[in-house]
């Protein structure tokens, strides 16, 4: 009886114990891929060498040398202006896309047609960022492709979309609207299916409007779930998902396109400078960790929403 | 009871769950265990080595021993070399069995990184694609010293190093060590990548074969305007086309030869020149703008990738492209091979002419062909092993393909090369028979003399192509070596220097402003400390100047 006073933790273990194994294995998860290789981030303060390994190399002189390397570099201005841009970008079109889908799915009454529409908008999430980006520049070819051929036909000359660097954040902007709107929306479609029924008879006997359903209940009940979204976002707002960034790459849109992921990866991997290529993704990591920070700080202000 | 039930086996689930977990966790330790210790059957011939080895004779070990041995190959042509009946015989008369791991090039430079970090390599690696003199310097740590081994176990490179002594200079890195095998190869072109034009082109439309930049601008103007390939539509021609940029040999008529792809040159006078600053590159890349504003170049050469270029080569219905610079005119566009003949390099602005190549035959003598890494366990095997690359016979067969299959054999000692099944170049069927130009190799002068090359097919065709280029060939920027620090900080320099020299090019080629940009481009290129990296250069030709 009094051991269960003395210490409130353990008791709620014990009691729950059925709970606290099903998290077991996320938490291993964790420490071993999460936790554990953490301190390799280390080299980004050494002179890395894979034969002396990461304790046995030496330390670098001045231990900062690697950031005064990419704060000094040709590449720094292009890569930390290209990557908040396109993110916010991304994020104006591909936050509230979704929740408009959902509001929009969430309307319809015919089964089998939500059933069909749904479905035919996630799909394309799940073809793969290769063949995803094989397709755009198919696609977008003015020579052998469909642009390029409607083109043709209207007899206009083709643009070569991919060659202009100002086109870059759109095409890859638009084709992640397109490719990831239908599989956002299933969150948002999960939160509304949860309103409790009697809120719309409630106001049906008040005599609301569709729109003012909409307005008044769906809207606020989907505002928790979206802005926990949007935090989780902003937090990622200087990383940006490398592969489609960098199979989008060419010569002549790199201007606009060469971001701090395919720059890690291109002084890291093909570079083999492991110590440098460490020191820009740890500055990337910091500031996204500030941002996130920030931005749950905020939300909690306002809303009340936050992550912790 | 069964709300219990469901409890219990949830219950075992999760549990096997985080068992799994547990050991996916510790994986890579326990197999690193196993790793060192080593299976039974091997650490048993450690014990009775003096035994087993037999340090001259066949065959090398009385007890089977397995060798890991990587390799590279280009593209998707995968291990069906490791068929080649010279190396199925060598197996059975050493007793030491092979496991190969065969890497595409493609994504080699990835692979590389991630196996130099992960601290585990394989016990010998083969071809000089594989690992270059900056890998193996920063890392010499996880290579063998091969001094001694090829003094003790190895009298056919040993002699062969007798012979030729380029054979010892060039794989004796600046530490005085050697850490890689050389190669040399038999029957050599001296020029590198050759004009190519389509011949049927010309005669469809009456046009002369061009030989100054003036002409070849005309005749590539008609291509793109006419109907060069005869199929009704005249706006389907590319006379020009690229992947990711343009082919640079196209600036060949300029003066600008770059054999080993790191933008260096060696004037007439013995000075270097940085081709990319240059008043020469300056004026090629006007005359690739006029081609480009003129629809002569293919819009998309900077944005398609190699697949796009290779379906327009390869076009089924008609050929699609007028000129382009390659190994052989067969070499590039499939069923169209037959359309394509090779000119003489084309006369430039100076009314000179110039190729790139090498006056001793292209890559005649290479190193990093392989090497015995630290974590190889009987280092003498795999030296003799690599030993018996060393011999005329045995080079040959591993450069073409077996004796019986790709070569044959006559009664008086002299070596054929057989014609290639129907439907495969000659040169593709080389790589899918043999090691090709990776690997150990070694053929003395005498040996040469047996090889019969026929003119009509692969390599013999190569030499005689190789014909036109061959008086006008350029020096070449030696295969030099850097130090430690040098080839450290080149990799840091050119990640930038040279990335910013390609997208500057493409978007004058397609924009233009090339006078405008020019100062701004010099002075961009110096803040990225270009003259560091021309210090190097220097600096590395310097020394190699006076290893000779």
């Amino acid at each position: 009886m009094k051991t269960s006073y003395q210490n409130p933790a353990a008791k709620n273990i014990r009691q729950n114990w059925g709970l606290y194994l099903l998290l077991l294995p996320s938490v291993i998860l964790l420490i071993c891929f999460a936790y554990k290789p953490m301190y390799g981030v280390i080299i980004a303060f050494k002179d890395y060498k894979s034969a002396s390994g990461i304790i046995g190399s030496p330390w670098a002189d001045p231990w900062y040398k690697y950031f005064l390397r990419f704060f000094k570099s040709f590449q720094f201005k292009t890569t930390i202006t290209n990557t908040p841009l396109i993110n916010i970008y991304s994020l104006t079109v591909n936050f509230p896309l979704p929740i408009i889908m959902a509001l929009i799915i969430n309307q319809m009454h015919a089964g089998k047609f939500k059933r069909v529409f749904q479905t035919i908008t996630y799909m394309p999430h799940f073809i793969s960022t290769v063949v995803m980006v094989g397709l755009i520049r198919i696609f977008l070819s003015p020579g052998i492709g469909f642009m390029g051929n409607i083109c043709n036909l209207l007899g206009i000359e083709a643009p070569n979309l991919m060659g202009e660097a100002s086109a870059f954040k759109s095409i890859y902007v638009w084709s992640d609207a397109w490719q990831h709107t239908g599989w956002d929306s299933i969150i948002y479609i999960a939160a509304l299916s949860n309103i409790d029924i009697y809120l719309y008879e409630a106001a049906t006997i008040d005599g609301a409007s569709k729109l003012q359903k909409l307005r008044y209940i769906d809207i606020p009940m989907l505002i928790p779930t979206a802005s926990i979204l949007l935090i989780m976002r902003v937090g990622n707002l200087m990383s940006l998902g490398f592969e489609k960034v960098y199979l989008m790459q060419n010569d002549l849109n790199l201007s606009a396109s060469e971001v701090i992921a395919t720059y890690v990866y291109k002084i890291g991997i093909n570079g083999a400078q492991y110590s440098y290529s460490a020191a820009i993704n740890m500055f990337n990591t910091i500031i996204n960790f500030i941002l996130l920070i920030t931005v749950n700080q905020i939300t909690k202000k306002i809303s009340e929403n936050s992550l912790w | 009871m069964s709300s219990t039930l469901k409890r219990v086996i949830s219950l075992i689930v999760v549990i096997g769950l985080s068992v799994v977990l547990l050991t996916g966790c510790t994986g890579t330790r326990a197999d690193k265990e196993t790793d060192g210790k080593s299976s039974p059957s091997t650490s048993s011939i450690g014990k009775t080595e003096d035994q087993n080895f037999n340090p001259e004779g066949l065959p090398i070990v009385n007890e089977p021993v397995t060798l890991q041995v990587l390799t590279t190959r280009w593209g998707s042509m995968g291990d069906s070399f490791t068929q080649n009946q010279w190396l199925i015989d060598l197996e059975r008369k050493t007793n030491v069995k092979i496991e190969w791991q065969v890497h595409s090039l493609n994504d080699w430079s990835e692979k590389k990184s991630i196996l130099l970090a992960g601290g585990e390599l394989p016990e010998v690696v083969i071809g000089m694609q594989t690992f270059d003199d900056t890998d193996i310097m920063i890392n010499k740590e996880y290579f063998l010293d091969l001094t001694n081994l090829i003094d003790q176990y190895m009298p056919n490179l040993k002699e062969a190093m007798q012979t030729i002594p380029e054979f010892k200079t060039i794989v004796t890195f600046p530490d005085g060590k050697i850490y890689s095998l050389p190669k040399n190869l038999p029957a050599r072109p001296m020029t590198c990548n050759q004009p190519i034009i389509n011949k049927k082109w010309l005669d469809n439309l009456g046009l002369e074969e061009p030989t100054t930049v003036d002409e070849l601008y005309y005749v590539l103007k008609k291509f793109e305007d006419k109907d060069a390939n005869g199929n009704g539509n005249p706006d389907d021609e590319y006379p020009i086309c690229g992947a990711k940029g343009l082919n640079m040999d196209l600036l060949n008529p300029f003066g600008i030869t770059d054999l080993y792809g790191n933008k260096m040159m060696v004037m007439d006078d013995g000075s270097l020149a940085y081709y990319p600053i240059t008043e020469n590159y300056k004026e090629g890349l006007k005359w690739l703008r006029k081609l480009y504003s003129e629809g002569i170049i293919d819009p998309e050469s900077f944005t398609q990738d190699a697949t796009m270029q290779d379906s327009k080569r390869k076009n089924p219905s008609a050929s699609l492209v007028g000129f382009d610079y390659a190994w052989t005119p067969d070499a590039l566009f499939g069923q169209w091979s037959d359309e394509y003949i090779a000119l003489a390099p084309i006369k430039g602005p100076d009314g000179k002419q110039y190729a790139a190549g090498d006056k001793n035959g292209i890559s005649s003598i290479m190193r990093n062909e392989a090497e015995i890494t630290k974590f190889c366990k009987h280092p003498e095997v795999a030296a003799r092993w690599l030993d018996q690359f060393y011999d005329g016979e045995a080079s040959i067969q591993n450069f073409w393909g077996a004796i019986g299959t790709v070569i044959t054999k006559n009664s008086d000692g002299t070596y054929v090369l057989n014609n290639p099944p129907e439907g495969i170049s000659a040169d593709a069927w080389y790589w899918d028979q043999s090691l090709r130009d990776f690997g150990p190799k070694y053929v003395s002068p005498d040996f040469q003399k047996k090889i019969k090359l026929s003119p009509s097919s692969g390599d013999g065709l190569k030499l005689e192509v190789s014909k036109l280029g061959d008086p006008f060939i350029t020096t070449p920027y030696p295969n030099v070596m850097y130090t430690m620090e040098e080839s450290d900080q080149l990799s840091t320099l050119r990640t930038d220097i040279d990335k910013y020299i390609e997208t500057t090019r493409a978007e004058w080629i397609t924009k233009g402003g090339i006078d405008e940009g020019w100062d701004a481009y010099i002075k961009q290129l110096n803040e990225m400390e270009l003259d560091q990296l021309i210090k190097i250069y220097t600096d590395a030709y310097t020394r190699y100047q006076q290893i000779k």
